[in-house]
């Protein structure tokens, strides 16, 4: 098993053990199996991949996409974007658009928007209280679908063409309200 | 064949360069993972959970977060060791064994990222490796135990070899299939239509895990013809990035290439892919590097110290150990 592989081509080299050898071509056959199944299947088994992101055709100059807006406790209450990673995290923006994602637009998992909505919020309270951002405390958050039309210059930025409201949880301890 | 795959894989080499490859790869990993909590995730609800592949396998579930803490400084212990190569082999292995967890986790939180994939298959590799046999502290304690005052050279040995060729094989997997992605879903038309610009356009509007580091993007979405020819590099770099494992030429084009368009990709869409650019340094020919820096050091002592033809520089610090060419070829 430990017999030698033969090579050594000078005074200073090391042969390698055969067992060696056959270990690391098992591993490297195992890592090239599972990265060509993924390419070619067209799957994706983490950590291997078929890395399709930014492979689809766009097309239409347009965006749709799901975001959360905080509603402020104030006597007139408020709207913001909750995007940036310090009010949401562990979750970063995209992680947390595909999350509500597949929640929204899976019958079946819709109920569960109300406890994961209220979660976010929980975390944003705590960590508003840990002095990790300076927001201010909320009174409900709401899921919108947004849709734009881009401009070159993306100057609408922060006025989407429409806006629609597909979910709300307030801090009271209420179920949600489903917007269809 | 198999005599040209054992040149490929475990031609004799110097451990230094793996040596090197150690050092800045866990080190870097220690600095680019050092302000994320991954602790934070075992807050985050239920709900959330769809479990990866990998998860099911293993039968890995949620831990509460005083355990998910523990094996988080754990693991950058292991990543600490690593670096200076301390017990080199253990902590090599619980660095990946615990990475297997600690990074894969977000992953079972709503959606697949591959930002870690190549980070956790490298702490694999490096795992079985034997990266700690050269500047380690593991070398100096046995030389220490054996002859107080002595390091004796290492023997070269395909062990070096292999490491290093194994990460770049991943990466070019990586990319290949990035480069199919882009022929399967988008073909010809990934090129010639305007995708790219729009792309660049959308990623203005707060998609990404990280908004674009300019606004650069919307002056090149602005010129069709340059979106394209960007759209048609980075499929053809991405796809042909394997010939790098074996061509030379290729390999001091496309490596380089990719790697900028990379830095691109932050500065005009925003994805952060700094785990990607950590692992080219497997791609850097340490063995000359080393050896440069060894004969401008050389030089530098000898013009100091006024010798015009020195052979040896007693008393310098050693980077390389490269055998006489004779030998080295």
């Amino acid at each position: 098993m430990n017999e030698a592989v033969p090579l050594a081509i000078g005074g200073r080299v090391r042969p390698m053990a055969r067992h060696r050898v056959w270990l690391v071509n098992a591993v490297v056959g195992l890592i090239v199996m599972g990265s060509m199944y993924d390419i070619v299947r067209d799957t994706d088994h983490w950590p291997f991949s078929n890395y399709p992101m930014y492979s689809e055709l766009q097309l239409s100059p347009t965006l749709t996409v799901l975001r959360l807006f905080g509603v402020t406790d104030d006597a007139s209450p408020g709207e913001f974007a909750l995007l940036e990673e310090r009010v949401i995290q562990p979750f970063d923006q995209a992680r947390l658009t595909a999350a509500l994602s597949g929640m929204a637009y899976a019958p079946e998992r819709r109920e569960q928007l109300t406890p994961a909505l209220r979660d976010i919020m929980a975390r944003y309270e705590q960590l508003r209280r840990a002095g990790r951002h300076s927001r201010p405390p909320l009174r409900a958050v709401r899921l919108y679908r947004l849709f734009w039309t881009l401009d070159p210059l993306a100057l609408n930025v922060d006025r989407p063409d429409r806006k629609q409201l597909l979910f709300e949880v307030s801090a009271s301890p209420t179920e949600g309200h489903l917007h269809d | 064949m198999t005599e040209r795959w054992r040149q490929y894989w475990f031609a004799p080499a110097s451990p230094r360069p793996l040596a090197v490859c150690r050092i800045l790869f866990f080190g870097a990993l220690f600095l680019f993972y050092w302000p994320t909590d991954f602790a934070a995730w075992a807050h985050v609800s239920n709900v959330f959970l769809q479990p990866i592949w990998l998860f099911t396998r293993l039968h890995l579930t949620a831990v509460p977060r005083e355990w998910l803490a523990t094996m988080q400084v754990v693991w950058r212990a292991a990543l600490v060791f690593s670096c200076v190569g301390l017990f080199t082999r253990a902590s090599t292995l619980v660095a990946f064994t615990l990475g297997v967890y600690i990074l894969g986790l977000p992953n079972n939180f709503g959606t697949e990222f591959h930002y870690d994939t190549l980070v956790l298959m490298t702490l694999g590799i490096l795992a079985i490796a034997r990266s700690g046999d050269d500047w380690s502290l593991d070398r100096v304690l046995r030389a220490w135990r054996r002859d107080p005052g002595r390091i004796a050279p290492v023997e070269w040995s395909g062990e070096y070899t292999w490491p290093i060729k194994f990460v770049q094989l991943v990466m070019a997997l990586i990319f290949f299939a990035a480069g199919v992605a882009k022929i399967r879903h988008g073909g010809l038309a990934w090129i010639t239509s305007n995708t790219m610009g729009i792309m660049l356009v959308q990623q203005q509007y707060h998609v990404a895990n990280a908004d674009p580091l300019t606004r650069l993007g919307l002056t090149i979405a602005a010129h069709p013809w340059l979106c394209s020819i960007l759209a048609a590099s980075t499929m053809t770099f991405e796809t042909i990035y394997p010939l790098a494992l074996i061509s030379a030429r290729a390999r001091a084009v496309i490596v380089p290439s990719v790697f900028l368009m990379q830095v691109g990709i932050r500065v005009v869409l925003g994805p952060t892919f700094g785990q990607y650019l950590i692992c080219n340094l497997f791609w850097v020919p340490w063995d000359r590097v080393l050896r440069v820096s060894d004969a401008r050091l050389r030089r530098r002592h000898d013009s100091t110290a006024g010798v015009v033809s020195a052979g040896i520089s007693e008393g310098l610090p050693v980077f390389s150990d490269a055998p006489p060419r004779s030998r080295a070829q």
